[in-house]
């Protein structure tokens, strides 16, 4: 076995010691920004503030183009786009935050124990992690969401076990490293149990990794959560869905091009926000990444 | 599970059909000239959109909107519809009833032949009939038949219908698909694969799944002649891609359901065409169950519905609201109901006294596949219904005709064998993983140390750091780089043949323990076989994983593959299905039974495409090969000299062109951009190659590579971001080195220092992260294909999923899993051979 010893003093963690040089990145600040008005309308759509209703049907205002009453027009089915849009958000934001806090939290803990205890329990996580890891992505996600009943919960699920083996490796590795250090041995020799160890002294190193990881993941998942609604096992309608509405909107896009330019944008939007922050976390948090930008 | 609803409504529909001009003539061989309507030239060949395969081929159990539209131009009836859907003579000349409504003869035609060359005569119609009415049979129709007690062909030509009581309806009834008149001699199992009716047309190719052809029938004895050489049904699964084909003149002719669709694709060149049909649409109470046996429940259902509102929603108002009768001749007064306008205030009134004033949750289901319409007409019950706090949940079903247990549709599963799944732990180089380009934080392991300039004395490697297989994407990008780089500076003397030595500079060419040079050898062959003997533990896994999974499909296997049709069956039905399937044998027997099975090469059945799913497999796996090849050829064209640019001066608008690339590369949806490209494309450009049959690239490369292209792009453009960044990475990473700027001074002239030099040992990560975009790129290529019609695997687990055969679904999963992982397991092994560097450390 190696001898260990940390490039710096502080290694992965410390993220309250960086977290003012997030706000100094301009691309982390233009994330958060972008971020923060679509959750703002998230929020209005889910506390029912906003003007029109997403669910109510005016079958008499079907397909109008944007005015000043319906911001994005409206549906085929004379729903206002806007508050659908806003709800859709509002979904996907819901569904990717429980599947990845999910993934975070159960991946995070299989990996320290794996990385921390080894033996036989690594053995069998990463068995699993390997099996889970030999499918592509979305096809698992879509072949999970399949067999599952079709409701949010479930979508997520199915997206939070597709990421479960990726946030085991992220931990495993540094786990692995981190367990050598002094200070980590001196405190299992000691006596304290090693439960209490890898969460006090190992877990507060790695969690700059899993910050960015986690903001990372989130934009995978809202793509994911739009792949499989435009495949049609997301959400069940009349749900709103961005996926979905862009599906609907795909026979109309002729006549009413804006049933697809709002959930569209709204989608890029959303994902490009949370990969600029994933970025500006990276830059932020990871010491390895300054002075080479 | 019970269901108490099912969900269509009461009216008349219309449907649009939407030509373009003009008509016949376009795209075919014989022909000339362009009249506009279809009364041209004779000859030639029509192609039609439609949105799917026909499901069968036999008419008695023809439900589908594919297959009747089909069917109808093979088979005869003994009655038909004229435009103006009266009833008319079909194969019987004429018909009357006798004795107080209850005898109804028919005359047939003279001269009538089947596609074979026999001749029709009243055996055949007597055979027909009494196949029907027998319940062995399973036909759709047998209901319209109802009050046939006896037929009689008392002569060749003469039909004798002896009826239990008068029925108004039965010679509209005689006129649907459902009822047409088949050979004696044929049987259903012939039946499946060939046709043999009376109609104008006979079944002359079927491709599955992408295109069904029907050819004139030269013996067609009905004064019509049949104009056209060969109907060609191509299947292009998604209707607006139809349009797309409609615009760019691939396909000539579609038949829509959805009014809203025919809507948009009016205008230009296309021409919409009304043609009304008779069809009802019902919103059914099941009486006997929960909530809805009291009368009060289902009043308060009936005045919280506007049915007019569901009617302009769906079907934008082609139709009419009508009352509970199966016949036109028979209409009851809507006014003459107990809400004849919508009243919400009456419904909580009947809720109240139903004792649910707080509303009451019921379970329905909307029959998908039949019309188009009907899940859209579901949606607006249901807001309806919500309104008047009645919660409807809508579970779509698709309409299943059942088949008979035994029959050739069938594939008899599983057998047992007892093996256990080994999930090993093995060690993997570090550089090789999968993973989304958009995943990953960049990992920082406290010893991992990039671009080592060689002032240590040696390097270690941490057995933790090789058999890590760190974050997916970007981290696994920079280690790529890294660890490149770091080999790069290490092996600085065994450096590809240049003879560029560092000045002053020794390094070891492998670490420090001597005794690894000798081992290196038994090393490799170890290490490769440990590699290898993971994977298979890895796959064990998977299959293990993939049957589980399955297995865990609510409600199980039986009820999800037989959609609406499932709530029919009665116990002991359910039971001869349990164990023809192998189902109520104990998982672990089922498990190696299945996996038996597979590894002899039985990966089970697709009944919907008549074909096995290996046959199946072995067609779509290399399209979408083919696919992932391009895509990736198309990626690297895109991010490499974006990345090369960008890294020529960093921080600089360069750069950031490259940046924005990247992030658009990474944020933008694959569905939506290739939406937005067929649209584009088809719609101003009129270039839509994917409209006309999938060509192979062995059958017709030209048009293979134009139909592949715009998938490839979009496919390419999502893996292209991390491409540039790695690109762009090692290039500045590898600018930086000594060795570089030697070759500089030297005189290297700067193209050659550009390629040679820098891209040649960029080339390292970047190989390696293109590799780890496989999994992204097996996985795009579901949404891609089913956008671009493209046959490949991918559909094929999209449309097993769709079609809820789960056996296909099965297989395919495993099938893909598979590939994937040896696509690793070579790309690694690869590795090894090609960079003697890695077989070295």
């Amino acid at each position: 076995m190696t001898d260990l010893t940390p490039a710096t003093g502080i290694p992965a963690g410390a993220v309250r010691q960086r977290a003012p040089r997030i706000l100094r990145s301009p691309t982390a600040v233009t994330g958060l920004v972008v971020l923060a008005v679509l959750l703002v309308l998230a929020l209005l759509s889910a506390f029912g503030l906003l003007p029109h209703d997403a669910i109510t049907q005016e079958p008499t205002a079907r397909l109008q183009s944007p005015s000043g009453d319906h911001l994005l027009g409206t549906d085929q089915f004379g729903r206002d786009i806007f508050a659908r849009v806003a709800a859709g958000v509002a979904n996907s934001a819901l569904i990717a935050v429980v599947a990845v806090a999910f993934a975070t939290v159960v991946g995070t803990l299989a990996g320290l124990v794996a990385g921390f205890y080894r033996g036989a329990s690594d053995g069998l996580i990463g068995g699993v992690t390997n099996v889970l890891l030999a499918f592509p992505p979305l096809l698992l996600a879509l072949s999970l969401a399949s067999v599952l009943d079709r409701n949010w919960f479930t979508v997520a699920v199915a997206i939070a076990i597709v990421y479960v083996p990726i946030f085991i490796r992220v931990t495993r590795g540094p786990v692995l490293s981190l367990r050598e250090i002094e200070y980590v041995k001196a405190a299992v020799s000691t006596g304290q149990s090693r439960w209490m160890v890898m969460i006090r002294h190992v877990l507060p190193n790695i969690t700059s990794i899993i910050v960015i990881q986690v903001a990372l993941s989130l934009s995978w998942a809202v793509l994911t959560e739009a792949s499989l609604s435009f495949l049609g096992l997301g959400t069940p309608p009349p749900a709103p869905s961005l996926g979905s509405m862009i599906l609907d909107a795909r026979t109309l896009v002729y006549v009413a091009p804006w049933t697809m330019i709002g959930p569209g944008v709204a989608i890029v939007l959303f994902v490009v926000g949370l990969n600029l922050l994933g970025d500006g976390l990276r830059d932020a948090l990871d010491p390895r990444s300054r002075g080479r930008r | 599970m019970r269901y108490p609803f099912r969900t269509s409504r009461g009216r008349r529909a219309a449907i649009a059909l939407v030509a373009a001009l003009p008509l016949a003539i376009a795209g075919c061989s014989s022909g000339g000239g362009t009249s506009g309507t279809a009364s041209g030239a004779a000859g030639g060949t029509l192609v039609v959109g439609v949105t799917s395969d026909p499901d069968t081929l036999f008419p008695w159990k023809a439900t589908q909107f594919q297959a009747v539209n089909v069917l109808q131009n093979v088979y005869g009836t003994l009655t038909e519809f004229d435009k103006d859907l009266r009833v008319v003579p079909g194969l019987a000349k004429e018909w009357k009833t006798s004795d107080g409504g209850k005898t109804l003869t028919l005359t047939l035609r003279d001269g009538v032949t089947f596609s074979d060359g026999s001749a029709m005569d009243s055996a055949d119609v007597k055979f027909s009939l009494d196949k029907i009415l027998d319940e062995a049979t399973a036909a759709v129709a047998r209901s319209s038949l109802a009050s046939v007690s006896g037929v009689q062909a008392p002569d060749a030509h003469t039909v004798v219908l002896k009826l239990s009581t008068p029925d108004a309806a039965l010679p509209a009834n005689l006129a649907s698909v459902n009822l047409a008149i088949l050979s004696s001699t044929d049987t259903e199992q012939k039946l499946g694969s060939a046709t043999n009716g009376t109609g104008p047309y006979k079944l002359s190719k079927r491709v599955a799944s992408q295109s069904l052809t029907l050819a004139k029938n030269d013996k067609y004895s009905g004064a019509d002649k049949p104009k056209l050489d060969t109907i060609e049904f191509r299947v292009i699964p998604d209707e607006s891609s139809i349009v797309s084909a409609m615009q760019s003149g691939n396909v000539q002719l579609a038949v829509f359901d959805d009014p809203l669709v025919a809507k948009t694709a009016d205008g230009g060149t296309l021409q919409v065409a009304k043609t009304p049909q008779l069809s009802y649409h019902v919103l059914q109470l099941n009486a006997r169950h929960g909530d809805l046996t009291n009368v009060n429940v289902r009043l308060a259902i009936q005045c919280a519905i506007d049915r007019k509102q569901v009617l302009d929603t769906a079907a934008l108002g082609e139709g009419e609201v009508t009352g509970p009768i199966t016949a036109p001749e028979f209409k009851s007064d809507p006014a003459k109901r107990p809400c004849p306008e919508r009243d919400l205030t009456k419904a909580a009134d009947y809720l109240a006294k139903a004792g649910k004033p707080n509303g009451l949750q019921l379970k329905g289901i909307v029959s998908q596949g039949e019309y188009a319409t009907s899940v859209n007409e579901g949606q607006n019950l249901k807001a309806q219904l919500a309104e008047a706090k009645i919660t409807l949940d809508l579970d779509p079903r698709i309409r299943r005709v059942r088949r008979p247990l035994g029959g050739r549709h069938l594939r008899p599963g599983r057998r047992a064998q007892r093996r256990t799944a080994r999930s090993r732990r093995h060690v993997r180089p570090v550089l090789h993983q999968h993973g989304q380009p958009e995943q990953g934080g960049r990992l920082q392991l406290p010893q991992a140390r990039p671009a080592v300039r060689g002032r240590q004395g040696h390097h270690r490697r941490d057995p933790a750091q090789a058999d890590l297989r760190p974050g997916l994407g970007r981290a696994g990008e920079q280690r790529a780089v890294d660890l490149a780089v770091h080999r790069l500076h290490l092996h600085r003397d065994h450096h590809a043949g240049e003879g560029i030595r560092p000045d002053g500079e020794r390094l070891p060419a492998v670490p420090a323990h001597d005794d690894r040079q000798l081992m290196v050898p038994l090393l490799l062959r170890h290490r490769v076989v440990r590699r290898i003997a993971g994977t298979v533990g890895t796959l064990l896994g998977v299959a293990v994983f993939v049957f589980v999974m399955l297995r865990a499909i609510p409600g199980d296997q039986i009820t999800a593959g037989l959609g609406t049709e499932a709530a029919a069956l009665t116990p002991g039905q359910r039971d001869a299905l349990s164990r023809y399937y192998g189902l109520d044998q104990p998982l672990p027997v089922q498990f190696f039974s299945w996996l038996g099975n597979v590894l002899t090469g039985n990966l089970g059945f697709s009944a919907r495409a008549q074909r096995s799913v290996l046959d199946l497999t072995l067609s779509s796996l290399p399209v979408t090969l083919e696919l992932a090849v391009l895509s990736i050829v198309l990626a690297m064209l895109i991010g490499v000299p974006l990345g090369m640019l960008a890294a020529s001066k960093p921080e600089s608008p360069r750069d950031v062109v490259g940046q924005v690339v990247s992030l658009a590369g990474l944020s933008v949806p694959a569905f939506l951009l290739a939406t937005t490209l067929l649209s584009v494309f088809a719609a101003e450009l009129g270039f839509n190659p994917n409209g006309q049959g999938f060509a192979t690239l062995f059958q017709n490369p030209a048009l293979n590579l134009q139909q592949m292209f715009m998938p490839a792009l979009v496919l390419g453009f999502g893996i292209a971001a991390p491409i540039l960044r790695t690109t762009r990475t090692a290039v500045l990473d590898i600018r930086s080195n000594d060795f570089i700027r030697t070759a500089r001074a030297k005189g290297v002239p700067p193209r050659r220092l550009q390629v040679k030099h820098v891209l040649g040992n960029a080339l390292v990560p970047i190989v390696t992260m293109t590799g780890l975009q496989f999994g992204y790129l097996l996985g795009g290529a579901v949404v891609v294909e089913q956008i671009f019609s493209v046959p490949g695997i991918g559909r094929q687990v999209l449309l097993g999923i769709q079609q809820k055969e789960y056996a296909v679904v099965q297989s395919t999963v495993l099938v893909i899993a598979l590939a994937f992982v040896l696509v690793n397991l070579l790309t690694d092994l690869l590795y090894r051979i090609i960079d003697p560097r890695v077989r070295a450390s």
